[in-house]
């Protein structure tokens, strides 16, 4: 198993070896990406369940025993909150009140969203960058011919030239599919947020 | 009258008649002895003939036979003609052979100062066998490290005398008091101290130490052609490589560098205190007044500052009016915080346009020279390829850190104009549920 592991490791050196430098830039964006991807997949998780209506049924009915599964539920809670404070003073717009408790869940939703897709743009263009250098030195090869040493070799300035843009496809194509999919969740949460402002601000006029 | 002359002639017949019948008579027997001498020569003559014929026939056939077999005889006599004329072809062809390896022998091992025997006289499997005793010897010698000493140039031209090690026939290292190092080929059979540092492995060679991992080493075919050192690309010359396009990509990398920094500064004074005013406006507002508030943040500047203060010195005025003075204030700062956004992402998306550009009018100079000189030397032509890429390298380096800066901070630009927007809201509604108290 730890021999495996050690096979698996070394393997993996040599081939970010082949690549060069541009090669361990590629993977660092790919750890960044991760961890947008991630933190973005954590936050935008739902965990409620129905929409917007039922879940502030819900929330008036139970009153003071409330249950929190998701982002949604505390949203909904802390507009609900906004909105009998404005009644309280008797504000002519509560919509204000609600907006102002449900900005902090807005930001959250939409954080590391820039990351993502700059990275996403950024991959493949980092794997042509590393091509055009491996082209580089594998032209300035054929043009000198020496075989004194390994680095500058025609064949390493190819394995360069592949690996990186194999690489930056590798990064970015999941990127840009899982970040699509985030997206429309972020989306999907910002209607959301303007129907639960719309629904408790137009209940407290009735 | 008329029966006159027959009547004659009758008598005269018959006064004749006995002596004719004898006459015939004679001349019968006379015939008939003729006939049958003549039947039985003709049955003599018959019977010699046939036997003249049967032994001629016999001797015919004798004859063929004998044709046959001489010809049989003759057939094979001509493939065994064949057969030996083609073995004197071979023969002639082995000899060729022979010849011309005695001849590459003599070519090749002439070089190690070896003779070969290549007179007309001499024994060639005994010429041959030497050679290739010979060659084998040579290949064991050639193919193991020798030290020798002899003279050597170093990197400044000058030549010294010192320990030359032969790896083989490929390689050699240098060993002198003051310099060890790779050997490579200088031109006549000479030698000299390759500009790359190898010292520790010929040291290694030298003192018959274990061969470490990755020796660096120089191999050459022969020692006919001075080699030139390698020169070490500097960046200038990279650049100098991309030509005017090249530049230009450049300028504008510079360019869109300077126009983030100047924005990370401006985004820096507009939006850095946004928490540190709220908090403040906030603890002010609950504990005293607008007034009170606005004194606290007079000494601060910039967009969130001044946003702000404009909506504490309306706060008393109605709801609408409060929020047209906020989005008018924000309108007004956006100009500033988000100068230069879009330019900026501009610049990274023209640069590796102009670098294509530059590599399309630098594969244009290529196929140029092609049609002057032709393809005879790669050299010419991975030259002018390789600056042709210069240009695209150039065009990714510039546009890459561009674009990131440029799309996060534009990523900032917008969170800053939020929060600026939440505050001032924040803060109204604090003072409106404070005046409702």
């Amino acid at each position: 198993m730890l021999q495996e592991l050690i096979l698996y490791w070394n393997q993996f050196i040599h081939f970010m070896n082949a690549g060069g430098v541009i090669m361990w830039v590629l993977f660092f964006l790919n750890l960044a990406l991760w961890y947008g991807l991630g933190f973005r997949y954590l936050t935008l998780k739902r965990g409620t369940k129905g929409n917007i209506r039922r879940l502030i049924q819900k929330h008036l009915d139970r009153g003071d025993k409330k249950v929190y599964v998701g982002i949604l539920d505390y949203a909904v809670a802390d507009a609900l909150n906004a909105a009998e404070q404005a009644k309280q003073i008797g504000t002519t717009k509560p919509r204000e009140f609600i907006y102002d408790a449900l900005f902090p869940y807005s930001v959250m939703i939409s954080q590391y969203s820039t990351l993502v897709k700059t990275i996403v743009v950024l991959a493949p263009l980092v794997g042509l960058l590393g091509t055009v250098v491996g082209m580089i030195e594998t032209f300035d090869a054929l043009q000198s011919s020496s075989m004194f040493s390994q680095g500058d070799s025609i064949a390493g300035g190819i394995s360069k030239a592949l690996f990186t843009t194999e690489l930056g496809l590798v990064v970015a194509v999941p990127g840009l599919l899982l970040g699509k999919v985030l997206d429309k969740k972020e989306e999907k949460y910002i209607l959301e947020f303007e129907q639960i402002a719309d629904i408790i601000s137009t209940k407290d006029k009735e | 009258m008329k029966f006159l002359p027959l009547l004659f002639l009758l008598l005269l017949n018959t006064l004749h008649a006995d002596e004719l019948l004898d006459a015939y008579k004679k001349e019968y027997a006379f015939l008939k002895a003729e006939k049958n001498e003549l039947q039985k020569r003709l049955k003599s003559e018959q019977t010699s003939q046939q036997k003249e014929l049967s032994k001629t026939k016999a001797k015919v056939n004798q004859l063929q036979n004998s044709l046959v077999s001489l010809s049989n005889n003759s057939d094979e006599l001509n493939k065994q003609i064949e057969k030996s004329s083609q073995m004197l072809e071979d023969k002639k062809s082995n000899k060729e052979i022979s010849s011309s390896v005695v001849l590459q022998a003599k070519s090749l091992l002439n070089e190690y100062n070896i003779a070969v025997d290549d007179s007309k006289d001499a024994n060639v499997l005994a010429v041959m066998t030497k050679a290739f005793n010979d060659t084998a010897k040579l290949y064991n010698k050639l193919s193991s490290v020798e030290k020798t000493e002899g003279k050597f140039y170093l990197t400044d031209g000058t030549t010294t005398q010192g320990t030359i090690i032969k790896v083989g026939n490929v390689a050699a290292y240098g060993i002198t008091n003051s310099v060890a190092g790779a050997l490579a080929p200088a031109g006549n059979g000479e030698y000299k101290i390759w500009n790359e540092n190898a010292s520790e492995d010929a040291a290694a060679f030298n003192n018959n130490n274990k061969i470490r991992k990755n020796t660096k080493v120089f191999i050459y075919e022969n020692l006919d052609k001075d080699v030139e050192y390698k020169k070490e690309k500097t960046l200038e010359e990279t650049i100098e490589g991309g030509g005017t396009i090249g530049y230009i990509i450049l300028a504008l990398g510079v360019l869109g560098l300077l126009l983030i920094v100047v924005r990370v500064i401006l985004l820096f004074n507009a939006g850095s205190n946004v928490k540190k005013i709220t908090s403040i406006v906030v603890e002010k507002v609950e504990t005293s007044d607008a007034q009170s508030a606005l004194e606290a943040i007079k000494s601060f500047k910039g967009a969130t500052a001044r946003v702000i203060k404009a909506t504490l010195r309306n706060i008393n005025k109605e709801r609408d009016h409060i929020e047209d003075i906020v989005t008018e204030n924000i309108l007004n700062e956006s100009s500033n915080i988000d100068k230069f956004g879009s330019f900026v992402l501009v610049l990274a998306a023209v640069a590796p346009l102009l670098g294509l550009l530059g590599t399309v009018t630098g594969m244009i100079a290529t196929f140029d020279i092609i049609t002057e000189h032709g393809t005879g030397d790669p050299k010419l032509l991975s030259g002018g390829i390789s600056e042709a890429l210069v240009t695209t390298m150039l065009g990714l380096v510039v546009a890459i850190p561009l674009l990131l800066l440029g799309n996060l901070v534009s990523g900032w630009a917008q969170s800053i104009k939020d929060s600026m927007e939440h505050s001032a809201l924040h803060i109204v509604n604090i003072f409106e549920n404070k005046k409702a108290r």
